[in-house]
């Protein structure tokens, strides 16, 4: 697990190169949620040693906005453990990722402490509100590679850690690819070319918001949602798929943590239909 | 050790291409059907899951204990399927010899009947069976008598009567 948050390091960095010290605030508020609810639901602290809650705290740390006063951070941490974790039976038997069930809480029960805390709107919120422009259009206004702007620089640095991982067989590259692949085909199908209805395409939506940070440091929690090679690329294919749709329809810019949710509740089906579609006799 | 985390690290090291940690899973919960399904049969024990498990879980142990569990179910499926026949085949033969014995016995009736009308036939149609009798109790009466046996006399002079007496 320390080598996943050391993977996440050039995220982190990006970040307080583009927006300050003030990263760190919910990111040490997360933590300490987490860290706090663990060691008191076990009343021990030696079980923080396995590092499962840090992580969760570090990864719900890094996707709340930078404005998230650290009292909200610390209680999206406690939920993240306190819903998501521990009363399924804690490390190894949640079902559904811990940081995305703090996020998708956070985000239900205290919107505006997170909304408001986005420093200036992000490409994705922009191109939903653009009201009218056309895709090329709202590009001219808009900088950096495909308009994804400073998400742009992001988005490289989740590639290049989760590329390291992937080095390291950290992680298994079914998730990461059945993401991208259902990110942009259901990309790919609702873009009509760049009209004033259009939701963008493809590669803006791969590069945007939170995508490639969830294709390679979410998704691939290998706890939660499915367990098997098959099981895991068609997981990430949905909720890939899933992803665009609530960032079309959806009542909030991104829809990562949703969309992730929502595919690890399906993992489990996925992992059967890919036992019972296994051929009997493996090769010998 | 530590609880499995599906981090999947045992998938591509097994040189059978198992999914050790699906099998695990199958096997701690006692699903040897599942287990089997997911061909615990294919595993060598060659341990590289064990080897490469950051949790330090004893998966070439379980697989080992899961493997002999099916062997015992099997042998005992076998002496289970041989006790049957053998069952089958005792109530078979039992049931055979049953309804020869029936058959048997029917046909002594039969033959007895058949006999008994003979016999009746036999009387009814030719005294000569009731004369012998007769001649051989005179007989044995003139010997009686003539040995000066005298109860014997007189018994077989009453068996004379009472042969004659009835018809």
């Amino acid at each position: 697990m320390g080598t996943v948050g050391l993977a996440t390091l050039p995220v982190l960095a990006v970040r307080l190169a583009q927006e300050g010290f003030a990263p760190a605030l919910p990111l040490l508020g997360a933590l300490a949620g987490a860290l706090a609810v663990e060691a008191l639901y076990y009343r021990r602290v030696t079980t923080l040693r396995d590092g499962s809650a840090l992580l969760t705290g570090w990864l719900l740390g890094l996707a709340l906005p930078a404005g998230t006063s650290p009292v909200w951070a610390l209680t999206a941490g406690a939920l993240a453990l306190g819903l998501g974790k521990l009363p399924f039976g804690g490390l190894g038997r949640n079902p559904f990722n811990p940081a995305m069930v703090g996020y998708a809480a956070a985000l239900l029960l205290f919107p505006l402490a997170l909304l408001d805390g986005q420093t200036g709107a992000t490409p994705l919120a922009s191109l939903a509100a653009r009201s009218g422009l056309t895709v090329s259009e709202w590009r001219a206004t808009h900088p950096g590679p495909w308009g994804a702007g400073s998400g742009f620089a992001l988005s490289l640095a989740s590639l290049a850690g989760g590329l390291w991982l992937l080095y390291r067989r950290r992680i298994s590259w079914h998730a990461p690819l059945g993401y991208g692949v259902g990110l942009a085909s259901a990309a790919l199908l609702a873009y009509d070319g760049g009209s004033s209805q259009s939701a963008g395409p493809p590669l803006f939506h791969l590069f945007a918001g939170s995508s490639l940070f969830a294709a390679f440091f979410i998704i691939t929690d290998p706890v939660s949602g499915a367990h098997t090679p098959p099981g895991r690329l068609a997981m990430g294919l949905l909720a890939g798929a899933l992803t665009l749709s609530f960032r079309t329809t959806g009542p909030f810019p991104d829809g990562v943590a949703f969309a992730v949710l929502l595919a690890n509740a399906a993992g489990p089906a996925f992992d059967a239909l890919a036992e019972a579609r296994r051929r009997q006799t493996p090769r010998v | 050790m530590m609880p499995c985390i599906h981090c999947g690290a045992c998938v591509p090291v097994c040189p059978r291409g198992l999914w050790p940690q699906q099998l695990f899973e199958a096997l701690g919960a006692g699903d040897l059907p599942r287990a089997q399904h997911l061909g615990l049969d294919a595993c060598g024990a060659c341990r590289q899951c064990q080897d490469h498990c950051p949790s330090g879980l004893p998966l070439t142990k379980r697989f080992r204990e899961g493997q002999d569990a099916l062997l015992a179910l099997t042998e005992a499926e076998q002496v289970k399927a041989l006790a049957q026949t053998r069952f089958l085949a005792r109530e078979q033969r039992r049931a055979q010899a049953e309804a020869e014995a029936l058959e048997a016995k029917r046909q002594r009736r039969a033959e007895a009947k058949r006999r008994a009308e003979a016999r009746q036939a036999q009387t009814s149609g030719a005294p000569g069976r009731q004369d012998a009798q007769r001649a051989a109790l005179a007989r044995a009466l003139a010997k009686a008598e003539a040995e000066d046996r005298l109860r014997d006399a007189t018994r077989l002079r009453a068996a004379l009567t009472a042969l004659d007496e009835p018809s």
